[in-house]
């Protein structure tokens, strides 16, 4: 008996049931050490007075970087959806470089920059804020650009005319606003979980307290306990996000009609260049060229050599890998949140809670794992496989999200022309939705391809032995090599990264068939 | 025309999932699997000489430094009941030693340690040290003159360098094997006096000793508590440090020596102790000591790095290696966690 | 009453987040006759279609089709696929990465019978030279057309129409209701309109039911509704019809 195509609009307990299963899926590496806690649960040395302090801190310092991307994002995401003007698909690619690089590495660049240039020194904590509005910028502006396109031309113009170009601009941000703010609190908690940049500043926050447990005190429990003291802490400042947001933020989900436009507008096209140029120098290249500047001396091209041959293949396996897990899980999680409030609402916030968990705690969980299980599962738990899995468990709300708008934006009347005509939702899903969810499935692929490259931890932890990729094989070497030659290597990482980019980018812009009904979609 | 349909892109996303078991085919019969938190720079020429001299490949698993990642140990420990593992290279005796508290390692005497000094081995035979690092203070030559140098670690807490002294997080490492050998042989009271003297006088905890090193070398902070493997780096990249071996006169410096552990329940126990009899060899204790690691062999008769001296001529801390994982985990969740909280 | 042939609806109400669409419709679709459904924006046609159409339950009620039923409470006991109905949706529902042969043959299969079935279907509609071409590509008027030829293709009992008439010119609109009646009338099929202008039910249709606020207010013939009408829209429609006179 095969499944209707109305499935697709309907409600039901089974969305449900489906969302629970896919989040405990993903949750379920966690659960040893989750579990492991219950056993002389250690809330008495978790010291709450102690860590309470700095998990407070990190939030702050977590969402003062947030609320500064969101200002810039939400500025650049208005100046790209309403405005054409000079090198805007440069502007494009350099915003993306920030989210390309494992964010230790940028508070390597920021020490270089103090190292090399003494005048630009700034305060710790100054810095990582910066940090995470880097790194967060992307996302608000990708949630901008998205939910402006909720906009149609006739309703831009109609302001325009009777309001002028400024007044235009400041309702698109208020009206972008709220999606916005969703994307930069997803920015902020993955930071949270992000004890790199804190540790490589010198600054104490809740992760680096986290880590302490794990790799000073080996103290598993506690470790564990914090952790769900952090995400706790995250579910609840979802919540509100999400409820002082009203419905808004399900714009980021939100169907899409006719698409608005961008147009050269003079003065304000001239604004958009300047602005996405400062931004781009200085919240891109400077901190770029501080982490690539020592690469300026005489390479050692056999070292470079031997360790991209050694690390490549498992840089492409375990970014493919975990970017195609991630795509399955990802779109599970969207085909059972449908277009329905109360799923949506519990989609999103498990999304921004799974995101914000440290890698670690994953990780460590598969290997417990792994531990337990028999031997022939081995194939699973002792290969490419788990890192593979482990990044896409935590790596699937990016690309939940876009499949979630992909799917709201999908007229029911389709749906409901498919059942009358008797198409099965299997035959729909192969000649209807997967062609068209081309676009949405390589950018999720893209953007999980790069993430899971800047997750260092996850593969440690779980990779083969002898199966290091390139950013591992840089963290390993980064504490006694020369600046030059970590450089270099971070150079070819970046220029690798770089040349995935533009090859998707070019197999995108191929052919006549995408471009002959994008007109209409 | 490029065209996609739905089935093509099915079918290219199901013919990219069997390349994820591609590479773990054609496991040899002949491989022993090697985690180390030694340098990947340092110890990755060793497993490749080995390699060449026995034919069994080795699966190196190397380490970030603590700070920046939760780190190999975790690894080894969650895998305890089913190991990948089959040797541990150590780069310090206090990891060796709570390996062995945890009920991961096994007791092996190889043969090519019999010329080892034992007292800084196990005694029971959990781990086996060879090739050693030694705890140094450096310095900015261009800054300090050569007769105002430091000569003990307790000069971190002189006035004229008030605020200028840095050393790495001890919770971490090598940092915090120096602080619980401090605890070990000077006492609690003199070795909790000189944490709280440093911090009064302004002593800046950094990240890491490569930190250190970098933060001397620079100028930002005039001296600081590393290791050899550091000190030797910046003087290789002719960086105008200075290094001397602290408290020659009086305690004498902490010596970190690598170990070698066997794993219990090793997937490949012949040739682990294979790898382990190779890394206790002379030759490799000659390896290390010519590489940029500038590792000071135990032995006698090898030469060790042009640098530094030979061990023989080292003074060095009288500390029960065997104890002071004990001495780190006690202190660890005590005074120096909170000292750590209180002053970075 | 229930054996009667067409679509029988008794006592049907349908709710959507506590606000009630429809109340206590009751009513007779005969077969054979162009039925036009006439309400203002929200007063529930496309509701009421949807529910004919077994695209949604209702709430209550029940709705007979040729003497079987189709939906009881909130079950649909016959699915939509098998009521020998096609429908035009207001966004027409032409899928934008299938070219207009394909958009007709994805739901007849494969093989030379579906279509021979289909280029029969745009050659009725006057589009046959748009086959390869994607909607994209077709103008207002040739994607309703082409909307209407993948109706047409799967021979239906009923076909209904949910506004397909918005936003094309009064031309256009003239030759698509023209094809559509000669098209219905050469293949035996009820036509049932959902539309809030009186002046295309008007054209189209011979019986009209009538919606104000969820509730049937009158229905039967066109002409002579029109004589006496309750509804507030359609008395908005004779004002407009005797402006237009100048009486």
């Amino acid at each position: 008996m095969s499944l209707s195509v109305l499935v697709l609009e309907r409600p039901g307990r089974w969305r449900l049931a489906g969302l629970s299963f896919v989040i405990a899926v993903s949750l379920l590496p966690t659960l040893p050490l989750i579990l492991a806690i219950r056993e002389n649960a250690p809330w008495a040395t978790l010291n709450v007075p102690g860590f309470l302090p700095l998990l407070i801190k990190s939030l702050a310092i977590s969402f003062s970087g947030a609320a500064a991307a969101l200002v810039l994002g939400l500025c650049k995401g208005v100046f790209f959806s309403l405005y054409e003007y000079r090198a805007k698909r440069l502007f494009l690619f350099l915003f993306i470089i920030p989210i390309m690089v494992p964010p230790l590495l940028w508070s390597v660049s920021f020490n270089n920059l103090s190292f090399y240039f003494r005048l630009i020194s700034m305060h710790k904590t100054v810095c990582l804020v910066f940090i995470t509005a880097m790194v967060t910028l992307p996302l608000v502006a990708a949630s901008t650009v998205s939910a402006c396109q909720t906009l149609t031309s006739s309703q831009c113009e109609a302001v325009r005319l009777t309001a002028g170009e400024t007044r235009l601009f400041w309702l698109c941000l208020r009206f972008a606003f709220p999606p916005a703010a969703v994307a930069a609190c997803l920015g902020a908690f993955g930071m949270l979980a992000s004890p790199g940049p804190a540790m490589g500043l010198g600054l104490k926050t809740a992760i680096s307290e986290i880590l302490v447990s794990f790799s000073a005190l080996y103290d598993m429990k506690l470790a564990s306990a914090q952790c769900v003291m952090l995400s706790a802490s995250t579910l609840a400042l979802a919540s509100f996000v999400l409820l002082v947001s009203g419905k808004r933020p399900m714009e980021l989900l939100a169907s899409s009609s006719k698409r608005l436009q961008p147009s050269f507008q003079g003065k304000m096209s001239t604004l958009a260049f300047v602005f996405s140029l400062l931004c781009s120098v200085l919240l891109v290249l400077i901190p770029c060229g501080a982490l690539l500047f020592p690469a300026f001396t005489l390479p050692d091209v056999s070292l470079l050599a031997r360790t991209l041959s050694r690390t490549l293949p498992y840089s492409l396996l375990y970014s493919a890998g975990s970017a195609l897990v991630a795509l399955f899980l990802g779109f599970a999680l969207a085909f059972f949140m449908g277009r329905f409030n109360l799923t949506r609402t519990i989609g999103m916030s498990a999304m921004l809670v799974i995101f914000s968990l440290p890698p670690s705690l994953t990780a460590l969980g598969f290997v417990y794992s792994a531990a337990q299980a028999p031997p022939w599962l081995d194939f699973i738990f002792r290969s490419p496989i788990s890192v593979c899995m482990a990044q896409g468990f935590r790596l699937f709300p990016v690309p939940a999200l876009l499949a979630a708008r992909y799917f709201a934006s999908l007229p029911p009347s389709w749906a409901y022309a498919a059942e009358i005509q008797d198409i099965s939702l299997k035959r729909f899903s192969f000649k209807v939705l997967s062609p068209l969810a081309c676009k949405t499935l390589l950018t999720g692929f893209l953007l999980v391809f790069l993430l899971s490259g800047a997750d260092v931890a996850t593969v440690l932890l779980i990779h083969p032995p002898g199966g290091q990729n390139l950013p591992l094989a840089i963290f390993t070497i980064m504490a006694n090599a020369p600046r030059g030659q970590v450089a270099q290597l971070c150079s070819l990482y970046l220029a690798l990264a770089t040349i995935f980019l533009a090859s998707i980018s070019a197999i995108w812009n191929r052919g006549k068939t995408w471009k002959s009904y994008q007109a209409s979609y | 025309m490029f065209t996609l349909s739905g089935k093509k892109i099915w079918a290219c996303l199901f013919c990219l999932l069997p390349l994820m078991f591609l590479p773990g085919c054609g496991k040899q019969k002949e491989e022993v699997v090697v985690y180390t938190s030694v340098d990947d720079l340092f110890a990755r020429p060793v497993a490749n000489h080995f390699e060449k001299l026995t034919g069994i490949k080795v699966r190196l698993v190397t380490d970030t430094e603590e700070t920046k990642s939760t780190g190999l140990l975790n690894r080894l420990i969650a895998e305890k009941d089913r190991p990948v593992a089959d040797v541990f290279w150590s780069g310090d005796p206090v990891r060796a030693a709570l390996l062995k508290e945890k009920g991961v390692s096994a007791p092996y005497k190889s043969p090519s340690a019999t010329d080892l000094p034992p007292q800084l081995s196990d005694p029971e035979g959990y781990w086996t040290s060879f090739s050693a690092r030694v705890r140094m203070i450096i310095y900015n030559r261009e800054r300090i003159p050569e007769n105002q140098k430091p000569l003990s670690i307790f000069d971190l807490n002189a006035e004229r360098f008030k605020g200028r002294a840095c050393i790495a997080n001890p919770l971490f490492g090598t940092t915090s094997m120096h602080a619980a050998a401090l605890f070990q042989v000077l006492g609690r009271r003199k070795a909790k006096k000189f944490f709280e003297d440093f911090a009064r006088n302004g002593g800046k905890i950094l990240a890491s000793n490569g930190d250190v090193k970098a933060s001397v070398a620079s100028g930002r902070c005039l001296l600081g508590l590393t290791d050899s493997d550091d000190v030797s780096v910046a003087v290789a990249e002719g960086r105008p440090v200075g290094f001397i071996f602290p408290d020659q006169k009086g305690m004498g410096t902490l010596l970190i020596p690598n170990c070698a552990v066997l794993i219990k329940g090793a997937p490949h126990v012949e040739q682990a102790m294979k790898f382990i009899d190779f890394l206790l060899s002379p030759e490799t204790e000659k390896m290390l000591a010519e590489s940029q690691a500038a590792q000071i062999p135990l032995r006698p008769g090898i030469k060790g790095p042009e640098i530094f001296p030979t061990i023989q001529e080292i003074k060095v801390m009288k500390v029960d290696y065997s104890k002071l994982a004990i001495t780190l985990e006690r202190i660890m969740k005590g005074f120096l966690k909170q000292w750590t909280d209180k002053n970075s | 009453m229930e054996k009667l042939p067409g679509f029988l609806l008794k006592n049907i109400s349908k709710t959507y987040k506590a606000r009630p669409v429809l109340s206590d419709i009751s009513c007779h679709i005969c077969p054979g006759v162009r039925w036009g459904i006439l309400g203002a924006s929200g007063s529930g046609k496309s509701t009421l279609l949807r529910l004919m159409a077994g695209l949604e339950p209702p709430d209550d009620g029940i709705i007979y089709l040729d003497g079987t039923v189709v939906s009881q409470g909130s079950q649909i006991t016959v699915e939509a696929r098998k009521r020998r109905i096609s429908m035009v949706f207001q966004d027409l529902a032409l899928w934008p990465n299938l070219t207009a042969l394909e958009n007709i043959t994805l739901g007849l299969g494969r093989g030379e019978e579906p279509l021979r079935q289909a280029r029969e279907s745009l050659s009725m509609c006057g589009i046959s030279e748009m086959a390869h071409r994607y909607p994209g590509e077709l103008s207002g008027g040739e994607q309703q057309r082409l909307a209407l030829a993948r109706a047409m293709a799967y021979r239906p009992a009923y076909l209904f129409l949910d506004e397909p008439f918005s936003g094309l010119d009064i031309e256009i609109k003239n030759s698509i209701i023209t094809k559509i009646k000669r098209l219905t009338a050469d293949h035996h099929i009820t036509t049932v309109l959902v539309s809030h202008d009186p002046l295309e039910v008007f054209t189209l249709c011979k019986k009209v039911i009538v919606l104000e606020g969820g509730r049937i207010i009158e229905s039967g013939e066109f002409k002579s509704i029109l004589k006496h009408t309750k509804s507030r829209l359609l008395q908005a429609f004779k004002e407009y019809v005797k402006a237009l006179d100048g009486k």
